[in-house]
C-alpha cells in the first residue's frame, strides 16, 4: 500500500515537471516579452507559432501578476535588460514609461495604419496595440430604467445596483476614476463621488471579481469595457448584457507596448512589432482580447456590433494625468472613506 | 544546561529553514533599513489615522471572526471527537476543502449564496413572504467576518474534534461520579483540558483573519483595509515598494507581538492529552437523541459550510451560470474542448496534473521539514525557537514573495513557486506536527528501541503508524494551501505554470464565469477523490467496538 | 548463578543530581533497586537500555562492551511504568512487534507468541486492542512483549506502581514464578520496600545517583551501613549516643539520657558517635525487668500485630506488640527490653 501511494505521489510529481520543462528545445535565436498574466493564451501562441515558423526565432513570455509588477520589474532591471519587448502597459504609464526612459524609439512600417487619436507618442516609443472603451454594462433583464447620463446614476432608484473596481487596486476603476475627473473636473468629481457612493453595491478590487458578481445576478449595473457583450453574443447567444454610453462619451483605454532600451535583439524585436500591427494579426485582437484593434485596416468581426463605440473620446492629457493622478488617487481614497 | 548533542543534530534543518524563510525578507529589509526618508514616513504613517484605523478594524474583524468560528465549531467538533459514525472520514476530507478553493471563488460562492440575489434571500422570501425580511449584510463588516468564518470553521471542526478524542473519557467519568454536572465537567475538566487546542485555533484563525485580503477587498467595499491591503495596494498599484516594505514590517512586528504573546500565556495552560481511544459507534437504535442532535448540528453547520459550495455546484450547472435558465453540462463539456486550450493554452489533464504535482510536492517537502523539525524539538516545552518557526504567518505574503524574486531570480519558477508555498504552508504543519509530538510522548518510541528497532524502523512501525492522522491531516492543509494559492503562481510563477487556481482566475477574467464554477466543482471533486484514496490506504487496523 | 553478567562503571552529570556508580549484577538473579523518587533509578535503567548515554564509564553485558551500541542492538528488555504498549497494534501484534524485527522465522514467531499468551494468560485477548485492556491486562502484555525476543536482561521500572494492592501481588508473584522458571535475570525498579524485600535475590539502595548499599534482603534490612539506609527499609529506633569506651567483650556506649549500654559487636568502634539502631520486631514487652519504660503515644493496629511508639522521655522507641497490646491505650505506660545483641551501630 506505502509503496502505491508513493509511486502515485513520484508518478505525478514527475509527469507535472515534464509538463513545465517539456517545452525546451534548441533554437538559436530568442525574443523575451514581459507582459501581464490575462493576457490571451492564444495570442501569445500565435505569436509564438508564426516566429518559429517564418524566422526560426523562439519568441518567450514572460506574465506578471499585474502591469504594475511589471512596471517595477523593467525598472529593476534597467541597467541589465532581460526583456526585448513589452506588452500591455495602457495609458496611464505612458508618463512613467518616458520619464524612467524604458524604451526606445521604433516608428513601425504600419504607422501611417495607427489610428490618430490612439499615438501616445509621436517618437513612438510606446506603440499603440490594442483599445477599448471603459463603460458601464448592464442587464437588460434586471434593469427598468436605462441611465442615459452619468448624472442618472445618482439617483436613489439605482441604489445597490451598482459595481464597480477601486480605482486605487484595478485599471479600469482609474479609468473610471479619470472619466470623472474628465466630465466634472478637478473640483467637481468628488462630489459625484459622494454622491454615487450610497449607489454603489460593492467596490471590489479588480474587474474579475465586479464582472463575476454581475454575471452571478447581484446587481444590474457593472464598470467594465465596451466589449464586454460581444463575448455573451459569441458564447451564450445573448443580446441580455448591454454596453452603456453615457453622456455619449467615453474614456479610452489604449494598450501599448514598447521595445525595451538596451535589448539585444533589436532588429527582431522590430519585426515583432511590425507583425504585432500587421492586419492578420490585429483581426485577431477583437474575439480573443476583447479589443479594438489600434490599425485602421484591421477587420471587425460582425459580433462587434453590439460593442460600445463613443462618439467623443474622453481622454485626458497623458501629461495632466501623470503629475496629479496620485493627488486624485489620494483625495479619491479620502472622500470614499468618509 | 542543553544537550549540545541535541542542539548538533536539529541544527542544520533548522538553520536551512531559518534561511529559506527569512532571507527574502532580510533582503526587502536592506533595501529599506538605510532610506532616511522612509523613516519620516514611518512617523507620519504612526501619526496618521491609518494606522489606528487599520489597526482597530483588523483586530476587531479577526477577533470576531476567531470567536465566531470556535463557537459554531464547537457541537461539530463534540460529535467528531466523542462518536464515530458512518461517512465520518469522508467528512473530514470535505473539511479541508475552503482551504483549498481560490480566494476569489469563494467570494463568489458567498455571494451566490449569501448575496442580495442569493439562494439564502431567494429562502427568507418564501418562508416570509410578507414581512420582507432580508439579509443584506453581506457588503461590509458582518460579511468579511462571514467569509472569515467561512474559511476556518470546518477547520476548526477537524483540528478541534481531533483534540477532544485524545481527552481520556475517565476523566470526564471522574467528575461526574464527584458529582460535578454535565455543564460542570465540561467547563471544569473538558475546556481546561481542550484550552490549549483551542487558544491555538482561536490565534491562528485571528491571524489569518488580521491578515486576509481579497474577502476584505472584495466585501468590504474599501471601507474596510486590513494591513495586508494596504501593502498591496502600495506594492501593486502606488508602486511604492519601500512604503509596502514599511507597512509590511509594522505588520510583522505586531504579529509577533500577538504571537509572543500568545506563546507566553500558553507556557502555563497547556496539558496534554495523550489519551487514545475507540470512540462508540453511533445507532438509531442506542442513542436516537444523539443521532438526532448530530443531525440537527450537521444540518446546521452543513447550511453554513456547504451552501455556498453547493451554490456554486448549482450555478455551474446551469445555462450561463444562472439560476432559471435550465439545467446542463456545457460548462463541464466545455472544459474539455478546444476552447478551453485557446484561453489556457494547455488541456485540463495538464493542469489538473501540474497543480496536484505541486501540491503533492509541497505537502511533501513542508510535511516532511516540519516532521523533522518537531521530532527534534519534541522534548521541549514551546519556545522562542518555535514562535521563530510559527512567525512567518505574520509576514506580508506579498512582502515575502517580492522578497524571493530578489533573492533567486535565476531559479526556474516552478522552484520559486514551491519556496513560496512551502512558506505560506509551514507554519500550520509545523504546529500541527508540533503538538502531535507532544502527546505521542517518547516511551512507545523506547519501547520499540528497546524491542530491537532501529530509527528508521521506529519511523515505520510506530511513528508514522501512530501519527498517521496527524501527518496527513497536516499534509492535507499544506496541499490545500498550495491548491488554492494564486499570488504565489501569479508572482513567481512568471506564467509558465498553469495551476487550477490560475484557470479559474483566468477563466473569470476571460468572461466565463460558469465555466470558472464548473472547473471549481471539477477540482474539488477530483481532490476530495485523492484524499479519500490517501485516507483509504493509511487506514490502520481499525476495531470498532460496541457499547 | 553466581556469574556475573552485568558490569557497570557509570558517571553522568545531570542539573539535579550525579550518576556515579558501580554495580554487578548476576547471571540469573532478580535484583531490586530501591531508593526514594529522584535517586537516579530510572534513569539508571535507562542508561543501561542505552536511552540515555553515560558521560564516562562502561557497560558490559556478557562480557561484550555495550556502552556505545544503539538501545536496538542491546538485546535488553524494558517494561515502562505506564507500559508503553503500541495502540495501534492489538495484543498479538505487540508482543509479535520485536520478533518481526529479529531474525525469527514466521513458524517460530508463531510458535513463540503462542506460548507467550499462554504463560502469561493472555490467549484469549490475543485479538483485543490495546485501549480495550484493563491495568493488569496491559501489564502482562507489556511483559510479554519484552520477554518474547528472549533479552540477555530484562528491565522492569516500577510496572506495578499503576495497579491496585490484589492484582499487584497477583502479578508479582506470577513474575517470580516465571523468573525462576525460565530463570532471566532482572532489574527490578522500586521505591516500595516491602516489594523489593520480598522478591529479590538481591537489593541495591540508591541515593543521589550513587550505590549505597548491595546485599541480600536480609543482610541489608539488619545490617544498614547507615540511618538512611536503615530509616528507608523499615521502622527503627534511633539512638543517639557516644562510645565510652571499650570492654574485653564488646564496647560501653553511653545513651544520651545518661544510661549505659553494653553491647557485641562485630567491628571496633573508636570514633565517638553516632547511632544506635534497632528494629521494632527485636523489642520485647518486659513488665518485670525493663530496660526501658515508657508512654504509649501512637497505637497502628494491622492484623496480625500492632505497632507501637513509646516515649521514653528523651527519645522514642519503635516496637511491635501481639494480641497482648489489645488492653493497651494511648497514654498507657510500657516496661520493655532487647538484646543488646541486636542493636547496631550507624554512620551518619
Amino acid at each position: 500500500m506505502r509503496s502505491k501511494i508513493m509511486t502515485i505521489m513520484l508518478g505525478s510529481l514527475f509527469f507535472s515537471l515534464m509538463f513545465q520543462f517539456g517545452a525546451a528545445d534548441g533554437a538559436s535565436r530568442k525574443l523575451t516579452v514581459y507582459t501581464y498574466s490575462s493576457f490571451p493564451v492564444s495570442l501569445a501562441d500565435t505569436i509564438k507559432d508564426h516566429f518559429a515558423k517564418t524566422e526560426q526565432i523562439k519568441v518567450e513570455f514572460r506574465s506578471f501578476s499585474d502591469t504594475g509588477p511589471l512596471f517595477n520589474q523593467l525598472i529593476q532591471e534597467k541597467q541589465k535588460p532581460q526583456a526585448d519587448l513589452v506588452i500591455g502597459l495602457d495609458n496611464n504609464y505612458f508618463n512613467k514609461a518616458i520619464e524612467k526612459d524604458i524604451f526606445q524609439a521604433y516608428k513601425p512600417k504600419a504607422a501611417s495604419k495607427i489610428r490618430p487619436e490612439l499615438v501616445f507618442d509621436p517618437q513612438y516609443r510606446m506603440i499603440p496595440f490594442d483599445y477599448g472603451y471603459v463603460v458601464f454594462n448592464y442587464d437588460r433583464e434586471r434593469l427598468d430604467r436605462v441611465p442615459k447620463s452619468h448624472r442618472d446614476l445618482l439617483d436613489p432608484y439605482y441604489k445597490g445596483k451598482i459595481i464597480i473596481e477601486n480605482p486605487l487596486t484595478s485599471s479600469p476603476g482609474q479609468v473610471f476614476l479619470l472619466t470623472t475627473v474628465a466630465l466634472y473636473g478637478e473640483k467637481g468629481y468628488l462630489d459625484y463621488w459622494r454622491q454615487l457612493k450610497p449607489n454603489l453595491l460593492a467596490i471590489t478590487p479588480g474587474w474579475d471579481e465586479a464582472y463575476g458578481i454581475y454575471t452571478a445576478g447581484e446587481a444590474p449595473i457593472v464598470l467594465s469595457y465596451g466589449t464586454s457583450p460581444v463575448y455573451h453574443l459569441l458564447y451564450d447567444k445573448t443580446e441580455r448584457y448591454q454596453a452603456l454610453v453615457l453622456d455619449e462619451t467615453a474614456y479610452a483605454q489604449i494598450e501599448g507596448m514598447g521595445i525595451v532600451k538596451g535589448s539585444a535583439n533589436l532588429k527582431e524585436a522590430q519585426q515583432l512589432v511590425d507583425y504585432l500591427l500587421s492586419p492578420d494579426f490585429q483581426s485577431l485582437i477583437p474575439e480573443s482580447q476583447f479589443m479594438y484593434p489600434a490599425t485602421s485596416d484591421a477587420k471587425l468581426p460582425a459580433s462587434f456590433r453590439i460593442a460600445a463605440q463613443a462618439k467623443r473620446i474622453l481622454n485626458l492629457p497623458s501629461d495632466q494625468v501623470a503629475a496629479k493622478i496620485d493627488r486624485w488617487l489620494a483625495d479619491w481614497e479620502k472622500a470614499i472613506n468618509r | 544546561m542543553i544537550s549540545l548533542e541535541r542542539i548538533k543534530r536539529t541544527s542544520p534543518l533548522y538553520i536551512g529553514v531559518t534561511i529559506l524563510f527569512y532571507l527574502p525578507v532580510l533582503a526587502i529589509l536592506g533595501k529599506v533599513l538605510f532610506n532616511k526618508q522612509l523613516y519620516l514616513e514611518l512617523a507620519e504613517f504612526i501619526h496618521s489615522g491609518l494606522l489606528w484605523n487599520t489597526l482597530s478594524f483588523s483586530v476587531r474583524e479577526a477577533f470576531l471572526s476567531a470567536a465566531f468560528s470556535l463557537l459554531l465549531a464547537l457541537p461539530g467538533a463534540y460529535y467528531f471527537g466523542n462518536y464515530d459514525f458512518p461517512g465520518k472520514r469522508f467528512l473530514r476530507n470535505l473539511l479541508v476543502l475552503p482551504f483549498m478553493l481560490p480566494g476569489i471563488l469563494v467570494v463568489l460562492g458567498m455571494i451566490v449564496f449569501y448575496g442580495q440575489n442569493g439562494t439564502f434571500n431567494h429562502w427568507l422570501a418564501a418562508l416570509f413572504p410578507e414581512s420582507g425580511f432580508r439579509f443584506t449584510g453581506l457588503y461590509g463588516f458582518s460579511g468579511i467576518v462571514l467569509a472569515n468564518v467561512f474559511y476556518n470553521f470546518s477547520f476548526c471542526i477537524r483540528v478541534l474534534g481531533e483534540s477532544w478524542e485524545r481527552i481520556d473519557p475517565s476523566l470526564r467519568e471522574a467528575s461526574a461520579s464527584l458529582g460535578g454536572s454535565r455543564l460542570r465537567t465540561f467547563w471544569g475538566v473538558t475546556l481546561p483540558l481542550l484550552a490549549p487546542t483551542i487558544s491555538y485555533l482561536f490565534l491562528l484563525i485571528f491571524l489569518y483573519s488580521f491578515l486576509s485580503f481579497t474577502v476584505v477587498l472584495t466585501l468590504g467595499g474599501y471601507l474596510y483595509k486590513t494591513f495586508e491591503v494596504l501593502i498591496y495596494i502600495e506594492y501593486n498599484s502606488k508602486l511604492n515598494f519601500d512604503r509596502a516594505t514599511m507597512i509590511a514590517v509594522v505588520q510583522m512586528l505586531i504579529l509577533a507581538a500577538v504571537l509572543y504573546l500568545q506563546t507566553w500565556s500558553s507556557r502555563r495552560i497547556r496539558v496534554t492529552g495523550r489519551f487514545s481511544r475507540l470512540l462508540p459507534q453511533l445507532s438509531w437504535r442506542k442513542r436516537p437523541l444523539i443521532c438526532l442532535s448530530v443531525l440537527g448540528c450537521g444540518l446546521l453547520a452543513g447550511l453554513f459550510f456547504a451552501a455556498p459550495l453547493g451554490a456554486i455546484c448549482f450555478r455551474s450547472l446551469m445555462r450561463r451560470g444562472l439560476p432559471g435558465s435550465g439545467w446542463t453540462l456545457d460548462n463541464y463539456r466545455s472544459l474539455f474542448g478546444s476552447g478551453f486550450r485557446f484561453i489556457i493554452g494547455k488541456s485540463l489533464t495538464a493542469v489538473i496534473v501540474t497543480s496536484i504535482g505541486l501540491a503533492l510536492t509541497v505537502a511533501i517537502i513542508t510535511t516532511v521539514i516540519a516532521y523533522c523539525l518537531a521530532r527534534g524539538r519534541r522534548a521541549k516545552p514551546w519556545q522562542l525557537g518555535d514562535l521563530w518557526l510559527q512567525l512567518p504567518v505574520g509576514i506580508s505574503f506579498v512582502t515575502f514573495s517580492f522578497g524571493v524574486s530578489l533573492v533567486a531570480r535565476r531559479f526556474p519558477p516552478f522552484i520559486l513557486v514551491l519556496w513560496a508555498q512551502v512558506f505560506l504552508a509551514f507554519p500550520l504543519v509545523y504546529s500541527l506536527l508540533r503538538t502531535a509530538w507532544r502527546d505521542l510522548g517518547e516511551p512507545v518510541i523506547e519501547a520499540a528501541r528497546s524491542l530491537g528497532a532501529n530509527s528508521r524502523q521506529v519511523f515505520w512501525t510506530v511513528e508514522l503508524p501512530m501519527m498517521r492522522k496527524t501527518i496527513t491531516t497536516a499534509a492535507a492543509y499544506a496541499m490545500a494551501f498550495s491548491l488554492g494559492d494564486l499570488a504565489a503562481v501569479l508572482m513567481l510563477g512568471q506564467g509558465k505554470l498553469t495551476t487550477v487556481s490560475m484557470v479559474i482566475y483566468r477563466l473569470i477574467g476571460h468572461y466565463h464565469f460558469p465555466q470558472a464554477l464548473a472547473m471549481g466543482v471539477l477540482f474539488i471533486g477530483v481532490s476530495v477523490f485523492l484524499y479519500s484514496l490517501v485516507q483509504e490506504n493509511s487506514k490502520g487496523n481499525k476495531v470498532s467496538i460496541q457499547d | 548463578m553466581s556469574k556475573p553478567i552485568l558490569k557497570l562503571a557509570l558517571e553522568k552529570t545531570y542539573p539535579e543530581f550525579n550518576i556515579n556508580l558501580e554495580l554487578t549484577i548476576d547471571n540469573g538473579e532478580f535484583f531490586s533497586l530501591l531508593g526514594p523518587s529522584g535517586c537516579g533509578k530510572t534513569t539508571l535503567l535507562r542508561l543501561i537500555a542505552g536511552l540515555e548515554k553515560p558521560d564516562r564509564g562502561t557497560i558490559i553485558l556478557n562480557g561484550r562492551d555495550i556502552t556505545k551500541l544503539s538501545p536496538d542492538k542491546r538485546r535488553i528488555g524494558l517494561v515502562f511504568q505506564n507500559y508503553a504498549l503500541f495502540p495501534h497494534l492489538n495484543v498479538y501484534e505487540n508482543i509479535e512487534y520485536g520478533l518481526k524485527l529479529g531474525k525469527y522465522s514466521p513458524v517460530e514467531r508463531n510458535h513463540k507468541i503462542e506460548e507467550m499468551l499462554n504463560l502469561f494468560q493472555l490467549d484469549n485477548l490475543a485479538k483485543r486492542a490495546i485501549l480495550q485492556l484493563s491495568g493488569g491486562e496491559q501489564q502482562r502484555v507489556a511483559l510479554a512483549r519484552a520477554l518474547a525476543v528472549e533479552p540477555e536482561i530484562l528491565l522492569l521500572d516500577e510496572p506495578f506502581s499503576a495497579l491496585d494492592y490484589e492484582i499487584r501481588s497477583s502479578l508479582r508473584e506470577e513474575l517470580i514464578q516465571l523468573q525462576q522458571d525460565i530463570g532471566f535475570t532482572t532489574i527490578f525498579v522500586t521505591h516500595q520496600q516491602e516489594e523489593a524485600l520480598s522478591i529479590s535475590n538481591r537489593i541495591g539502595l540508591m541515593r543521589q545517583g550513587r550505590v549505597i548499599q548491595v546485599g541480600k534482603p536480609a543482610e541489608v534490612y539488619q545490617n544498614p551501613v547507615n540511618i538512611f539506609t536503615a530509616m528507608f527499609l523499615g521502622d527503627a529506633t534511633l539512638i543517639p549516643c557516644r562510645l565510652a569506651g571499650a570492654k574485653s567483650e564488646g564496647q560501653l556506649f553511653i545513651l544520651e539520657n545518661g544510661q549505659k549500654m553494653e553491647l557485641v559487636s562485630r567491628e571496633y568502634y573508636e570514633e565517638d558517635l553516632q547511632w544506635l539502631m534497632i528494629r521494632p520486631e527485636d523489642i520485647r514487652l518486659d513488665a518485670e525487668n525493663p530496660q526501658f519504660e515508657g508512654e504509649i503515644v501512637r497505637i497502628e493496629y494491622f492484623g496480625p500485630l500492632y505497632r507501637l511508639e513509646a516515649d521514653t522521655g528523651r527519645f522514642n522507641f519503635k516496637l511491635i506488640a501481639g494480641k497482648e497490646a489489645g488492653a493497651f491505650n494511648k497514654g498507657t505506660r510500657i516496661g520493655f527490653s532487647f538484646d543488646p545483641g541486636m542493636v547496631r551501630v550507624l554512620d551518619q
